[in-house]
């Protein structure tokens, strides 16, 4: 690394276009169709957060870091990963990573409930809504063995989906073994991996722009 | 009686001319007996004493017919199955053969037609004596002393050629080492050049990620109605392996 920090983002006025790095489609979490426009209702399957809220009726939680519903990461494991987690954050100030565990049954659509849980879950205190743009989301079903990831608008402009699909795979071998810490403590370093590829090609991009 | 075993004792013997006669352990090969012992005697230390200093190997042949290959033919046959040293020479004689003694030599590396051409004079000197065997004890001395200067001589020429091809092999070597050594600075020098010149003709500098990085704003793709988040497709799924791994080693529980 070198030693050169960019600097706050107050100072950069400029705004960029989100397809100008990696978002140049946009994926229905519901039907998973992708399309090149961005709309207020899934063209293909109508969806959109009305649906999402109708679906899920319950009463949502605060978004923070842990939220460990299916008790798979005890104290000791937390820690470990809170230390890489932290490292991540300190490097890219703006990003946060949230992590679930659920055990949903089968018809709901993980992506669909990443999806209600980035729109409808609270603020932590001290977080504004900006921040929750910049979360990823990660859910975690241990008991159907299936992995979603869901990024805020602002961060998903820099994120790859290929890229972070890839990284969602390689949790899957500790997952059937039900290494849960191995899983998650491979997919993180494999973020920080990602976000810091991302930065050097945004820096990139900003320099011939 | 005694006088006719003396006599049969000189009586000499010959040889089959198919056959190679096996070395003798002297220098002298006398089946014809027509030297005395103290002649051979004689004669063999001074032979002994030419392989050993000059490795020249000089043997007398006598038979006491011509052989059915020709003098000539059937010395140089000898002299090439015996010799043990890098020159060599035998003087063949049938007594009583008005043609007189018969001179074949050889030596490695020397040319063969030098080595006739010197044999034949050293012969011709050694003819001048009055008999046959003055001629022959002649005959091999002259050789012998022919083939020694020419021996000598060939051996400083070989010498003198090994150390000049050792001196132009070093010289040789030499050179293709500074070749190789120039070459190789070459090519590292090209390219470190080619490294400067990518990092400042090109204008691109590898740059690393900073220790803290703030992305740039992005106008959002506000969709579907939500305020912080569109959603993704990224998803994975370990179920359909599990089940693909599980199915596996029941088909082996199975097998077994």
């Amino acid at each position: 690394m070198t030693d050169q920090d960019n600097k706050a983002p107050r100072e950069k006025k400029k705004v960029f276009p989100a397809r100008m790095f990696k978002r140049a489609t946009v994926v229905c979490p519901s039907c998973l169709v992708r399309f090149k426009e961005h709309a207020d209702q899934c063209p293909n399957c109508q969806f959109d957060a009305h649906r999402s809220v109708e679906q899920f009726q319950f009463d949502p939680p605060v978004m923070q870091r842990w939220m460990d519903n299916a008790k798979v990461f005890g104290a000791p494991v937390r820690q470990e990963i809170d230390q890489i987690i932290d490292r991540l954050t300190k490097q890219f100030p703006q990003v946060s990573l949230s992590i679930c565990t659920v055990e949903l049954d089968d018809p709901i659509s993980l992506s669909e409930f990443g999806f209600w849980m980035m729109n409808a879950c609270r603020l932590e205190d001290g977080q504004n809504s900006d921040q929750r743009s910049w979360t990823i989301l990660l859910l975690i079903d241990v008991k159907r063995g299936l992995l979603s990831l869901t990024p805020g608008y602002a961060i998903e402009a820099f994120m790859d989906d290929a890229d972070w699909q890839e990284a969602l795979k390689m949790m899957v071998p500790d997952m059937i073994a039900r290494d849960y810490r191995l899983s998650l403590k491979g997919f993180v370093k494999d973020a920080v991996q990602l976000l810091r590829k991302s930065a050097q090609e945004v820096m990139q991009s900003v320099k011939h722009n | 009686m005694l006088a006719t075993v003396a006599q049969a004792q000189d009586i000499g013997f010959d040889v089959d001319d198919s056959v190679i006669p096996q070395r003798p352990p002297s220098h002298i090969f006398d089946p014809a007996k027509w030297l005395s012992p103290d002649e051979e005697d004689r004669i063999q230390n001074e032979l002994a004493r030419e392989l050993r200093d000059h490795e020249i190997d000089i043997y007398i042949v006598t038979r006491a017919k011509q052989p059915v290959q020709g003098a000539k033919t059937y010395a140089r046959t000898l002299g090439e199955t015996w010799s043990r040293a890098p020159v060599w020479c035998v003087i063949f004689y049938v007594p009583g053969d008005p043609s007189g003694f018969h001179v074949q030599a050889a030596g490695l590396g020397l040319d063969p037609a030098r080595v006739n051409r010197a044999v034949a004079e050293a012969s011709k000197r050694a003819r001048r004596e009055m008999n046959e065997k003055d001629r022959v004890m002649a005959a091999w001395s002259e050789c012998a002393e022919v083939l020694r200067f020419m021996h000598n001589a060939r051996d400083l020429s070989v010498d003198a050629v090994v150390e000049k091809q050792n001196e132009l092999r070093g010289e040789w070597i030499s050179k293709e080492k500074w070749k190789r050594i120039i070459m190789v600075g070459l090519i590292g020098l090209v390219v470190v050049l080619a490294a400067v010149a990518y990092y400042f003709f090109t204008g691109r500098q590898k740059k690393k990620c900073p220790a803290v990085y703030h992305f740039p704003d992005t106008a959002w793709r506000r969709r579907y109605q939500a305020p912080f988040s569109g959603g993704g497709g990224v998803v994975a799924n370990s179920r359909h392996k599990k089940e693909r791994v599980t199915v596996q080693s029941e088909a082996a529980e199975k097998e077994s």
